[in-house]
């Protein structure tokens, strides 16, 4: 069985990831997780939106020392994506040889290890587009 | 407490309330420190706020005695720390997965700031050779030792663009400060130092990229790429240059935050030593040296002092009060009579200006 790292995180839909987040329709502002009271405007004009994963990377880092209580390898690519919903979400880089500011990534879900029952653990991470594609 | 106490002229009994700082203490560390000073049955209250947990208490301490409540307050910070990475308050998954470094969040807005305004990892190494090489003049300080540029980048790389020596390590420590009112200052010692404005700010959300509030340390993992907003410590110290009437130009010496030097260049910037997008400039041009134009970290800074967090603020607080009272033998600078001490933790910022006649 597959299970998420953590509930209210992610799903798929068809077979696509999407990521559980929350719009305020009165700034604007959408927010990642979701969260019932706007962090900007203090309102609770929120909607429960999913978003697609798309973006680039704004920035990101190479991690070199294992973390407490980290249950993947290291180095790990480290990363703030940018979506274009106007928000910059954290994020780990799979798949990714030689990360560029501005490169293009999308979402996809990987296996992070197991749980003591066998489960395949699931998180969200980010992916190099396939044509490379580069904004600044 | 007590070389505090000595430095006052006063005794642990006139001592009327107590602010501990500590992270790591565990509950009711101040109580617990206070029986080996002695039960006095004052009131002892414990602060908590990360790396500006110190400068939360000493602001308490000030507002009790700004306020009239009491004459004599007495702050406290005591830490040691665990090895290993600092990770503020998480949730299990963000551990699991790698999301709870915080040199990692430094990192990631030292790499933006980099492709942004044009700085490199050479400005980095500027400002962590100028702090290891004031090190060497501070009793205090737990690295004493200088190090080249070049020692500094071919270092172990921590989370790239920052090596190790770029970063405060991980300590032990303890500091103490009396605040007192003005009568009472005169009648205990000459040396007496006056708080022109303390301030705290906590994060707003939608700040300026770089800033402390992008740190998605905090569970909240997302930022905004739509608003801008001035960052914690620019409004932490726009609000004590407001309180105090004086301008970063009146400055004579600061202790600034330098978790990594990347902190330290933002910080230049939050604090008006230059402007937006040109901190690492005054690296370059050896401003902040002892001898430049805007000293900054003359003890050596966190980076050579250590992280205790607990007592950091505490650490910075003390070495300002020493430059304006001229007793920092060995790296003082000369005719200092304003000085300001930044802390920042807990996603927070904090600055104290102090002014000696």
């Amino acid at each position: 069985m597959q299970i998420p790292i953590q509930d209210g995180l992610f799903r798929e839909d068809s077979g696509q990831p999407r990521l559980l987040a929350s719009h305020c329709s009165a700034c604007g502002e959408t927010f990642f997780p979701r969260r019932n009271i706007c962090v900007n405007c203090n309102g609770n004009h929120i909607e429960e939106i999913t978003l697609d994963g798309e973006g680039h990377i704004y920035t990101y880092t190479i991690v070199r020392h294992k973390p407490q209580e980290y249950i993947g390898s290291v180095p790990y690519i480290f990363a703030q994506i940018e979506l274009p919903e106007g928000l910059r979400i954290n994020g780990t880089l799979t798949a990714c040889d030689d990360p560029q500011i501005g490169m293009r990534v999308k979402l996809v879900l990987k296996s992070v290890g197991q749980d003591e029952k066998g489960n395949d653990i699931f998180m969200f991470m980010f992916q190099p587009m396939n044509n490379h594609e580069s904004v600044t | 407490m007590l070389k505090a106490l000595e430095d006052a002229n006063l005794g642990w009994a006139d001592i009327q309330a107590l602010y501990c700082a500590s992270a790591f203490g565990g509950m009711g560390v101040g109580q617990n420190v206070a029986t080996f000073l002695g039960l006095t049955g004052i009131p002892i209250v414990n602060v908590e706020n990360a790396c500006a947990s110190s400068l939360s208490a000493f602001r308490l301490a000030f507002q009790s005695v700004a306020s009239g409540l009491y004459d004599v307050v007495g702050v406290m910070g005591v830490d040691k720390m665990p090895g290993g990475f600092i990770a503020l308050s998480s949730e299990p998954w963000q551990r699991k997965v790698g999301y709870a470094v915080t040199p990692a969040y430094m990192a990631l807005n030292c790499k933006r700031y980099m492709h942004d305004h044009g700085m490199t990892a050479e400005h980095l190494a500027l400002v962590s050779a100028k702090n290891h090489k004031n090190s060497t003049r501070n009793p205090y300080a737990m690295y004493r030792k200088e190090y080249s540029t070049q020692e500094i980048l071919n270092a172990k790389m921590v989370c790239d663009p920052l090596t190790i020596y770029m970063f405060a390590p991980v300590n032990e420590g303890a500091g103490a400060a009396i605040l007192c009112s003005e009568d009472i200052a005169r009648k205990a010692n000459n040396l007496k130092v006056d708080v022109m404005a303390v301030t705290l700010a906590s994060p707003l959300y939608g700040e300026v990229s770089g800033s402390y509030a992008t740190l998605g340390a905090l569970p909240m993992i997302c930022s905004s790429a739509r608003l801008k907003k001035p960052s914690v410590s620019t409004r932490a110290a726009a609000e004590a240059y407001r309180i105090s009437g004086i301008g970063p130009d009146d400055v004579d010496v600061a202790e600034l935050n330098d978790g990594s030097s990347w902190d330290e260049i933002q910080n230049y910037e939050a604090m008006g030593f230059c402007k937006e997008g040109e901190g690492y400039r005054l690296a370059e041009r050896n401003a902040t040296s002892i001898d430049g134009e805007i000293p900054v970290n003359p003890s050596g800074g966190m980076e050579s002092k250590g992280d205790p967090v607990g007592p950091t603020s505490l650490g910075q607080i003390a070495e300002i009060v020493w430059q304006l009272r001229g007793k920092a033998e060995g790296r003082q600078i000369n005719g200092a009579k304003i000085g300001l001490a930044q802390s920042a933790g807990a996603a927070s910022s904090g600055v104290v200006i102090l002014n000696a006649d």
